[in-house]
Order: C-alpha cells, then sequence, then structure tokens
C-alpha cells in the first residue's frame, strides 16, 4: 500500500469561508505533514487564480504551479472535507483533494479516485463517510 | 478547423497548466479505457505540448485557447467538466469507434 495518503492527512469536518482559505487550508495539512515548505502555500493559490481547480461532482484538486515543485519535499495528497461546501467562483466545493507532487507518483491513485468519484456508492463513502480509516482504505483500495 | 479521424489517434494529451492535478487524474483514466486500443494517453503543460507530438489534444476550456496558439495544425476538443464531461466520453467513443474528431 502506498503512503501518497495518510490518516493523518484525511480531515473530515473542515471550515472554510472562501476558496482562498480552503486551498490554504489544503496547503497548511500538506505542510504539517513535511511534503512542503510555507511558499508552496502561496503558489497553490497563485495556481488557483490562474485557472480554477474545480473538477465536478462538489470536488477540487488544488496544487501549487509546476515551478512550485522546488518547494515539494515529498509526493503528498491529503483529503479535506468541508462540513458546509465552500464557493468556488460560483460551484460548491465539498471536498478538496490537495496535491503536493515532485513528479508523476500519485498519477495511478488519482485515476483511481477519478473512477470513485463517478461511482456513486464510492462517492457517497467519500463524502459522508464519519470514519478516516473507512476513506483511506476505500482511496488506497 | 482540424480534424482527424478517431482510428487515427496514437497519442492523445491532455493539457494543463502545472500538470500536477486534473489533468493528471483524467489522463490516467483515459489511459486505462485506451490501453487496449494502442493509444497512448499522456499529459503536458500547455506551453510544453510540442514536445509530446501529439494527434489529439484535450483541455479545459480555460486553456482551449492557448493550446490551440501553441498547435495550431492539431485538434484541439476542450470540455467543461473534469469529472463525468459528456464531452470526453464523446472524444473516447470517437477514437473506439474511428469517427471523425474536430477541433470543438
Amino acid at each position: 500500500m502506498s503512503n501518497l495518503l495518510v490518516l493523518a492527512g484525511i480531515r473530515i469536518d473542515a471550515t472554510a469561508s472562501s476558496q482562498e482559505e480552503a486551498v490554504r487550508l489544503c496547503g497548511s495539512v500538506l505542510q504539517e505533514l513535511g511534503a512542503v515548505g510555507p511558499e508552496y502555500l502561496d503558489a497553490m493559490v497563485a495556481r488557483e487564480n490562474i485557472i480554477s481547480s474545480y473538477m465536478g461532482e462538489g470536488v477540487a484538486l488544488p496544487h501549487g504551479t509546476d515551478d512550485s515543485r522546488k518547494y515539494v519535499n515529498f509526493t503528498q495528497l491529503v483529503f479535506v472535507r468541508f462540513a458546509n461546501p465552500v464557493d468556488w467562483e460560483g460551484e460548491k466545493v465539498k471536498l478538496c483533494i490537495g496535491i503536493a507532487a515532485k513528479g508523476d507518483e500519485h498519477g495511478e491513485l488519482l485515476g483511481n479516485l477519478a473512477d470513485k468519484l463517478l461511482d456513486e456508492s464510492s462517492y457517497s463513502t467519500l463524502m459522508n463517510s464519519a470514519s478516516e480509516q473507512e476513506i483511506l482504505d476505500l482511496i488506497n483500495a | 478547423m482540424t480534424s482527424i479521424s478517431g482510428a487515427k489517434v496514437k497519442r492523445l494529451v491532455i493539457a494543463c497548466e502545472a500538470g500536477m492535478g486534473s489533468s493528471v487524474m483524467i489522463a490516467k483514466q483515459l489511459a486505462k479505457t485506451l490501453k487496449d486500443h494502442d493509444v497512448v494517453v499522456t499529459h503536458s503543460p500547455v506551453n510544453q505540448l510540442e514536445d509530446e507530438n501529439p494527434d489529439l489534444i484535450l483541455c479545459h476550456r480555460g486553456l482551449g485557447q492557448r493550446a490551440k496558439q501553441a498547435m495550431p495544425n492539431t485538434p484541439v476538443v476542450v470540455f467543461d467538466m473534469f469529472l463525468g464531461d459528456p464531452k470526453i466520453q464523446s472524444v473516447v467513443n470517437a477514437i473506439l469507434e474511428g469517427e471523425l474528431i474536430s477541433d470543438e
């Protein structure tokens, strides 16, 4: 099993009052895990300003710019779910998958995650489960 | 206006800004769908598309113009939603069925 996502990187009851606050929260969880330096948070906001990381289905995928890979210590994903949807340039985001990537190591996991987000039962678990462990197991499955 | 037969698409590139998030997700997902059909799916920042030598480019509407400027002779199909956009599915179907794919 990969450690691209870890239990300490899963938040199921986060709050943010804006898109930028939500993006910075994802960045700060990445920073707490040691995956990024503080400069990465600004790069995540900068990337979001170039083009929204909204994916559809209430999910956004905030991450830094290509240049900001130098602030990434190791590739890591975080799962940040909000108690109340965050306004995202007119869309409503309930779940952010925050990404710090050195290379492409997380590609497989992301591709599988897309399938799970499009599957009704997995989607419901990701959006509603009260168990961080259940979410981790589902994403790694 | 450029177009290509789906049967001739051997290199499909998802254009993106940083190549860390959404484009990676879609590229890996489509790579799985198309792996038995001899189609290589990659992702690339919009300013490095030429290096990938794509037959067809897929990207979010917000990047469509830049992708087309970078690769005027390659068909560029834009979509609005990364997850579950019918446009992405129709490109996959056109590749599998060998139907014509044009700039959109």
